[in-house]
């Protein structure tokens, strides 16, 4: 935690895309008590594709939710842009994630009772605009997914659900997406198109992405992987490649 | 651990899966366990009651009634009372203790401060053990214009002992001083109102040495053998009394009361049981639904080893458990809603003493659990039906299509069921109207899926175009559209009930008044409500006020005439015959002479009668007079009806001459040409007044009361029908509770990606509303439109669109959406999102 190549957020750059200040989560009391997230500040700039890597229980997915405003910190602040999450209303932060944020979850991403290209533009009609009918054929002609896209999820493979998911984080151009293992249940193929997708809209459109993975692979397509360990940021590294980042695990797994 | 101990904790584990079907066997319980105790509490009331105010009696001595009387056969009293003398003449028997004779007449209350008079009944009263009044404060009267009073009518108006008041009888109106409060057995009075009276006032009040005693009753010495000194008492009675024994006398009371209690009993427990049949429907489809989201955890108990008789058999448990469980409720409530009732209704509280029978408890549970747990068959025979490999599957279990074969009977079956009703209503056949409402029905229930889903396509758009929210209810619904429209079901039996009685009793109303307004050719009719008719001081009066033009007296019943005639019209007894003057027939009696002449001699018949029993002009008809006197008269006239006098008449002079004058029952007037038709009436009212019993009814009148009767009916049967539209708001609250639990990570999914809590609840709502509106409008498309076609047939077409009542219950089908909505939506909202993104 005390490693000098954590990058500090300031407070006063409008370059972070989101922030979060000794951010703390502890499920449960007394002895049952687990720190899921021990006192973690990270920043996840404008523009960058951030991969969080760790191994299993240490604490990703828990301060993904509290990023997102799905979870409430115990104790830290949260920032998405210039606003505080952090002590908002139920209402202002549902707002703020159907506005400014995009999900991809690992498994079960798509309401089964609408088509694929109902589920795309689902964010945008929940906050009654227009979607911008432009980005939508775009999105659509990247997904490459055709005539499929008027089929139910329950009538498409897990590769295909996984990138209308992606669509439809992408879709209301929000200031973070957020990918919580989006691979994981995957074969290579399908997980290679998914991680394009997500590395072009970073690179082509500078969208910020900030993904959970396991996969070392996977992570080589980000700029910057963080490593958690117990809850706490054990280290990060610039520009990763495969060999670079299971090196890395390897010495944080031995230390 | 057996399956017993997993059924009943799957129970205890999901209370909220169980809360329509628990929710639903309560009401319905409760219900019948209410219609029973209340049945109970009221027979035992009054059976006592009877028992402990004649307990005394040991004989008791009436007219004989001759069944050849034809003033039997009308329902009329015996007109001739017992001798006065005999009161005495029992009372000398050997073995009689003391006797007394019973006289009653109806009359009014009238009390200084309280504006309308109080209706009730003067008995004649003796000081003697066997008076089945007992006396609260004061004495019985002894002397003219002393009266004793029951103690509630007392205490209503605010009379106490030695207070002055006004009774009116058919002598008119006598002052008279209070003197003792009055109880009857444990109830406050036997009638309305009790004016308890001495011997000295009979005649003023009850017509007593006119009349002689109704009833006499005595009392047997100790020692002396009951038989012996009752046919004693039948000698001195003679062949025109009979004798009966103070049991049978209480038996009959008692008897009599009962079968007042059983009645109310019997309607009640129709609707209620009506009701438990709408639960059951929603039973059937809890369980299919929980079964149908258990797949997986059956499927894994049978890979384990869990035969599929066990499995079938769990799933009974289950519903056992739940249904034991509401219908102890149910039952219990029933009792304290009776209890409650009992105490807060002082209406009640004199009539009804809390009953609870371990019998009727019984029933209620029974009936409770054998219509739940055959609910649960199918339901239970399908989870029995799951494979083992079902375990492993991933698709979703809940959603079955709707068979193409299913779809083709459904619509089928709706066509052939509007053809047939349409083919019944034009060719007037009653079979094909019930064939095609049978299959109206039975298509709803087949064909519901198909509809359903139909119209959530088709709202599917325009919806959508309002928000996602609704798009998205939409969609569920149509996924769901068996469960959607198995749902709707118990609304759409509930609504057709409610709207079918509405429109169908509403028809008859409105076709019962049309028919009265044409048959009415008086202004205004006063009837008499004794037998002895309206007396000549009265008629005298009534002629002499302002506006009264003529007044017609008609002996409303001189006699009968047998008719040979097929059909059951008229019963076994005679049709009954009326006496008039004749010239007042046609222009004050509304009697409208379709062919022939009116004869002073002769008879007037109805000519719908005389067709029917093939009488013509110029035919002789034997008429019985009212003594026994026959009397061959021939028909001169045929007419139309006339509410004002009944369908045979004969001239009051030739009825008059041969067994002399008789009881006028009722007179028409006709006010004088631009008479002020107010102002007339107003001052017959006052006359009226003046005399007990006799009511005014003018053609307005007797046209708002049969509405009133009417409306009051229809009213209290749509409000016990309610019942089951309650009912079925469980029912779409128990689905909307399931699909819930069952979409859990679909909504958790919607709430992360930004769907507002309002967006969630308003999702839920819609979906309720459209279940609640298929339900409703479909219940209230197919009541109206059997109702009409049997208002076609049985009323010659005469239907009255209830508009009105259709607006209020399509008003009812969204209030009941809304209200099924609330708890599952506030439930919905309150999901944690994250909790469901863990779940996936
Ligand atoms: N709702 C909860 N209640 C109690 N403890 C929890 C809860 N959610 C997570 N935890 C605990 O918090 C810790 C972090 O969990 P988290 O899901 O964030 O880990 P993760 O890094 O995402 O793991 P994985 O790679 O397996 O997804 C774990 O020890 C977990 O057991
Ligand atoms: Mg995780």
């Amino acid at each position: 935690m005390s490693q000098t190549e954590i990058a500090q957020p300031d407070p006063e750059t409008a370059g972070y895309a989101a922030r979060a200040y000794d951010l703390t989560k502890v499920y449960g009391t007394g002895d049952s008590a687990v720190t899921a997230v021990d006192d973690v500040t990270i920043g996840l700039e404008r523009g960058v594709f951030t991969a969080i890597m760790g191994p299993s229980g240490s604490g990703k997915s828990t301060l993904m939710h509290c990023i997102a405003g799905l979870d409430t910190p115990t104790t830290g602040r949260v920032f998405i842009g210039d606003v505080e999450i952090t002590g908002l209303a139920d209402k202002a932060l549902t707002r703020l994630r159907r506005d400014r944020l995009g999900f991809v979850f690992q498994a079960f991403n798509l309401v089964p009772v609408l088509t694929a290209r109902e589920n795309l533009v689902l964010p945008a009609r929940l906050a009654g605009t227009e979607p911008d009918q432009a980005w939508v054929d775009e999105l659509v002609d990247v997904l490459g997914m055709g005539d499929r896209l008027d089929h139910r999820p329950t009538e498409l493979s897990g590769g295909q659900q996984q990138r209308v998911a992606v669509g439809r984080a992408l879709m209301t151009r929000p200031d973070l997406v957020l990918a919580d293992e989006p691979t994981g249940n995957l074969d290579s193929a399908s997980s290679e198109s998914i991680m394009g997708f997500l590395s072009d809209a970073v690179s082509r459109l500078g969208q910020s992405v900030a993904m959970v993975t396991h996969d070392p692979w996977a992570a080589s397509y980000a700029s910057r992987v963080v490593f958690l360990r117990d809850g706490a940021v054990v280290g990060e590294l610039a520009d990763p490649t495969t060999e670079t980042v299971l090196d890395r695990m390897k010495q944080l797994g031995a230390g | 651990m057996t399956l017993a101990t997993i059924a009943w904790r799957t129970v205890r584990a999901n209370p909220a899966r169980f809360l329509g079907t628990l929710l639903a066997v309560v009401v319905a319980t409760t219900f019948l366990s209410s219609a029973l105790v209340l049945r109970d509490s009221l027979a035992n009331a009054l059976t006592s009651n009877a028992v402990a105010a004649l307990g005394d009696v040991d004989v008791a001595v009436e007219p004989a009634v001759d069944p050849d009387d034809p003033s039997a056969e009308f329902g009329l009293e015996a007109s001739s009372g017992l001798d006065l003398g005999i009161v005495d003449e029992i009372a000398a028997v050997d073995g009689i203790s003391s006797a007394i004779g019973e006289s009653s007449s109806s009359v009014e209350l009238s009390v200084p401060d309280v504006d309308d008079p109080i209706g009730g009944t003067a008995w004649v009263v003796v000081d003697d053990p066997l008076t089945p009044w007992d006396l609260e404060s004061g004495r019985l009267p002894t002397a003219a214009g002393e009266i004793a009073l029951d103690v509630d009518t007392a205490a209503a108006v605010g009379i106490d002992v030695g207070d002055a008041t006004t009774v009116t009888s058919r002598t008119g109106p006598a002052e008279v001083t209070v003197v003792g409060l009055s109880t009857f057995g444990q109830q406050s009075a036997r009638g309305e109102a009790d004016v308890l009276v001495s011997r000295a006032d009979g005649q003023r009040f009850t017509g007593l040495e006119d009349r002689g005693w109704s009833t006499v009753l005595g009392g047997i010495e100790e020692g002396a053998d009951p038989a012996v000194v009752r046919s004693a008492v039948a000698d001195v009675a003679g062949p025109e009394a009979q004798v009966l024994s103070g049991d049978d006398l209480r038996d009959r009371e008692a008897g009599a009361a009962a079968g007042i209690a059983d009645a109310l009993g019997i309607g009640l427990q129709a609707f209620a049981y009506l009701a438990l049949v709408v639960g059951a429907l929603i039973i059937f489809n809890t369980f299919t639904t929980i079964v149908a989201q258990r797949t997986r955890e059956f499927a894994l108990l049978r890979a384990l080893g869990t035969s599929s008789r066990q499995v079938r058999r769990a799933v009974r448990v289950e519903a056992l458990v739940v249904s034991l469980v509401a219908s102890l409720a149910g039952a219990l409530l029933g009792v304290v809603l009776v209890g409650l009732a009992i105490l807060l209704i002082p209406a009640l509280a004199g009539l009804a003493t809390l009953t609870v029978r371990p019998l009727a408890m019984l029933q209620v549970v029974l009936s409770g659990v054998v219509v739940t747990v055959v609910s649960a068959f199918i339901p239970a025979w399908r989870a029995s039906r799951t494979r083992p490999v079902e375990a492993m599957r991933d698709a979703d279990p809940t959603i079955k299509p709707i068979s193409l074969g299913r779809s083709i009977t459904g619509v089928a079956l709706l066509a052939l069921g509007v053809v047939a009703l349409v083919a019944g209503s034009i060719g007037s056949i009653a079979l094909l109207l019930g064939g095609g409402a049978t299959l109206l029905l039975v298509g709803v229930i087949v064909g519901g899926p198909t509809v359903v889903s139909w119209v959530a396509r088709r709202l599917r758009g325009p919806l959508g175009r309002l928000s996602a929210a609704d798009e998205i209810a939409v969609a569920e619904v149509d996924r769901n559209a068996r469960r959607t429209a198995a749902t709707a079901n118990a609304l759409v039996i509930g609504v057709f009930l409610v709207v079918f009685v509405t429109a169908a009793g509403g028809a008859i109303r409105d076709f019962a008044i049309g028919q009265l307004e044409q048959l009415s050719g008086a202004d205004v009719s006063v009837s008499s409500g004794s037998e002895q008719g309206l007396p000549p001081e009265f008629l005298a009066d009534l002629r002499a006020v302002d506006g009264v033009d003529e007044v017609a007296e008609v002996n409303t019943i001189v006699g009968s005439l047998e008719l040979e005639m097929g059909g059951p019209q008229f019963g076994g007894g005679g049709l009954p015959v009326a006496a008039a003057d004749v010239s007042q027939l046609t222009d004050v009696l509304g009697l409208e002479v379709t062919q022939g002449e009116v004869d002073p001699d002769g008879m007037v018949l109805a000519g719908e009668i005389a067709t029917a029993a093939g009488v013509g002009i110029g035919d002789e008809v034997a008429v019985v007079l009212v003594d026994g006197t026959p009397l061959d008269v021939e028909v001169t006239a045929l007419s139309g009806f006339s509410f004002e006098i009944p369908p045979a008449v004969l001239s009051r002079t030739v009825v008059e001459d041969t067994i002399g004058p008789q009881p006028v029952l009722s007179a028409s007037v006709r006010y004088d040409d631009g008479a002020n038709i107010e102002t007339a009436r107003t001052g017959v009212e006052a006359v009226a007044d003046d005399y007990a019993g006799v009511d005014v009814i003018d053609a307005n009148q007797i046209v708002s009361v049969v509405r009133t009767f009417f409306n009051f009916l229809l009213s209290a049967v749509g409000a016990l029908l309610g019942v089951a539209v309650v009912i079925a708001l469980f029912g779409i609250l128990n689905t909307l509770v399931l699909a819930i639990a069952e979409r859990t990570r679909e909504l958790g999914l919607m709430r992360s990606v930004g769907m507002t809590r309002s967006q969630l609840r308003r999702m839920i709502r819609t979906e309720a509303l459209l279940t609640s509106i298929v339900g409703t409008v479909t219940g209230a498309v197919l009541g109206v439109g059997v109702a009409f076609a049997v208002a076609r047939v049985v009323l010659e077409g005469a239907f009255t669109w209830p508009w009105w009542q259709l607006g209020v219950t399509l008003v009812l089908g969204v209030v009941v959406g809304v209200l099924a909505s609330v708890y599952p939506a506030r439930r919905a909202a309150r999901l944690d999102p994250l909790e469901a993104i863990r779940t996936g």
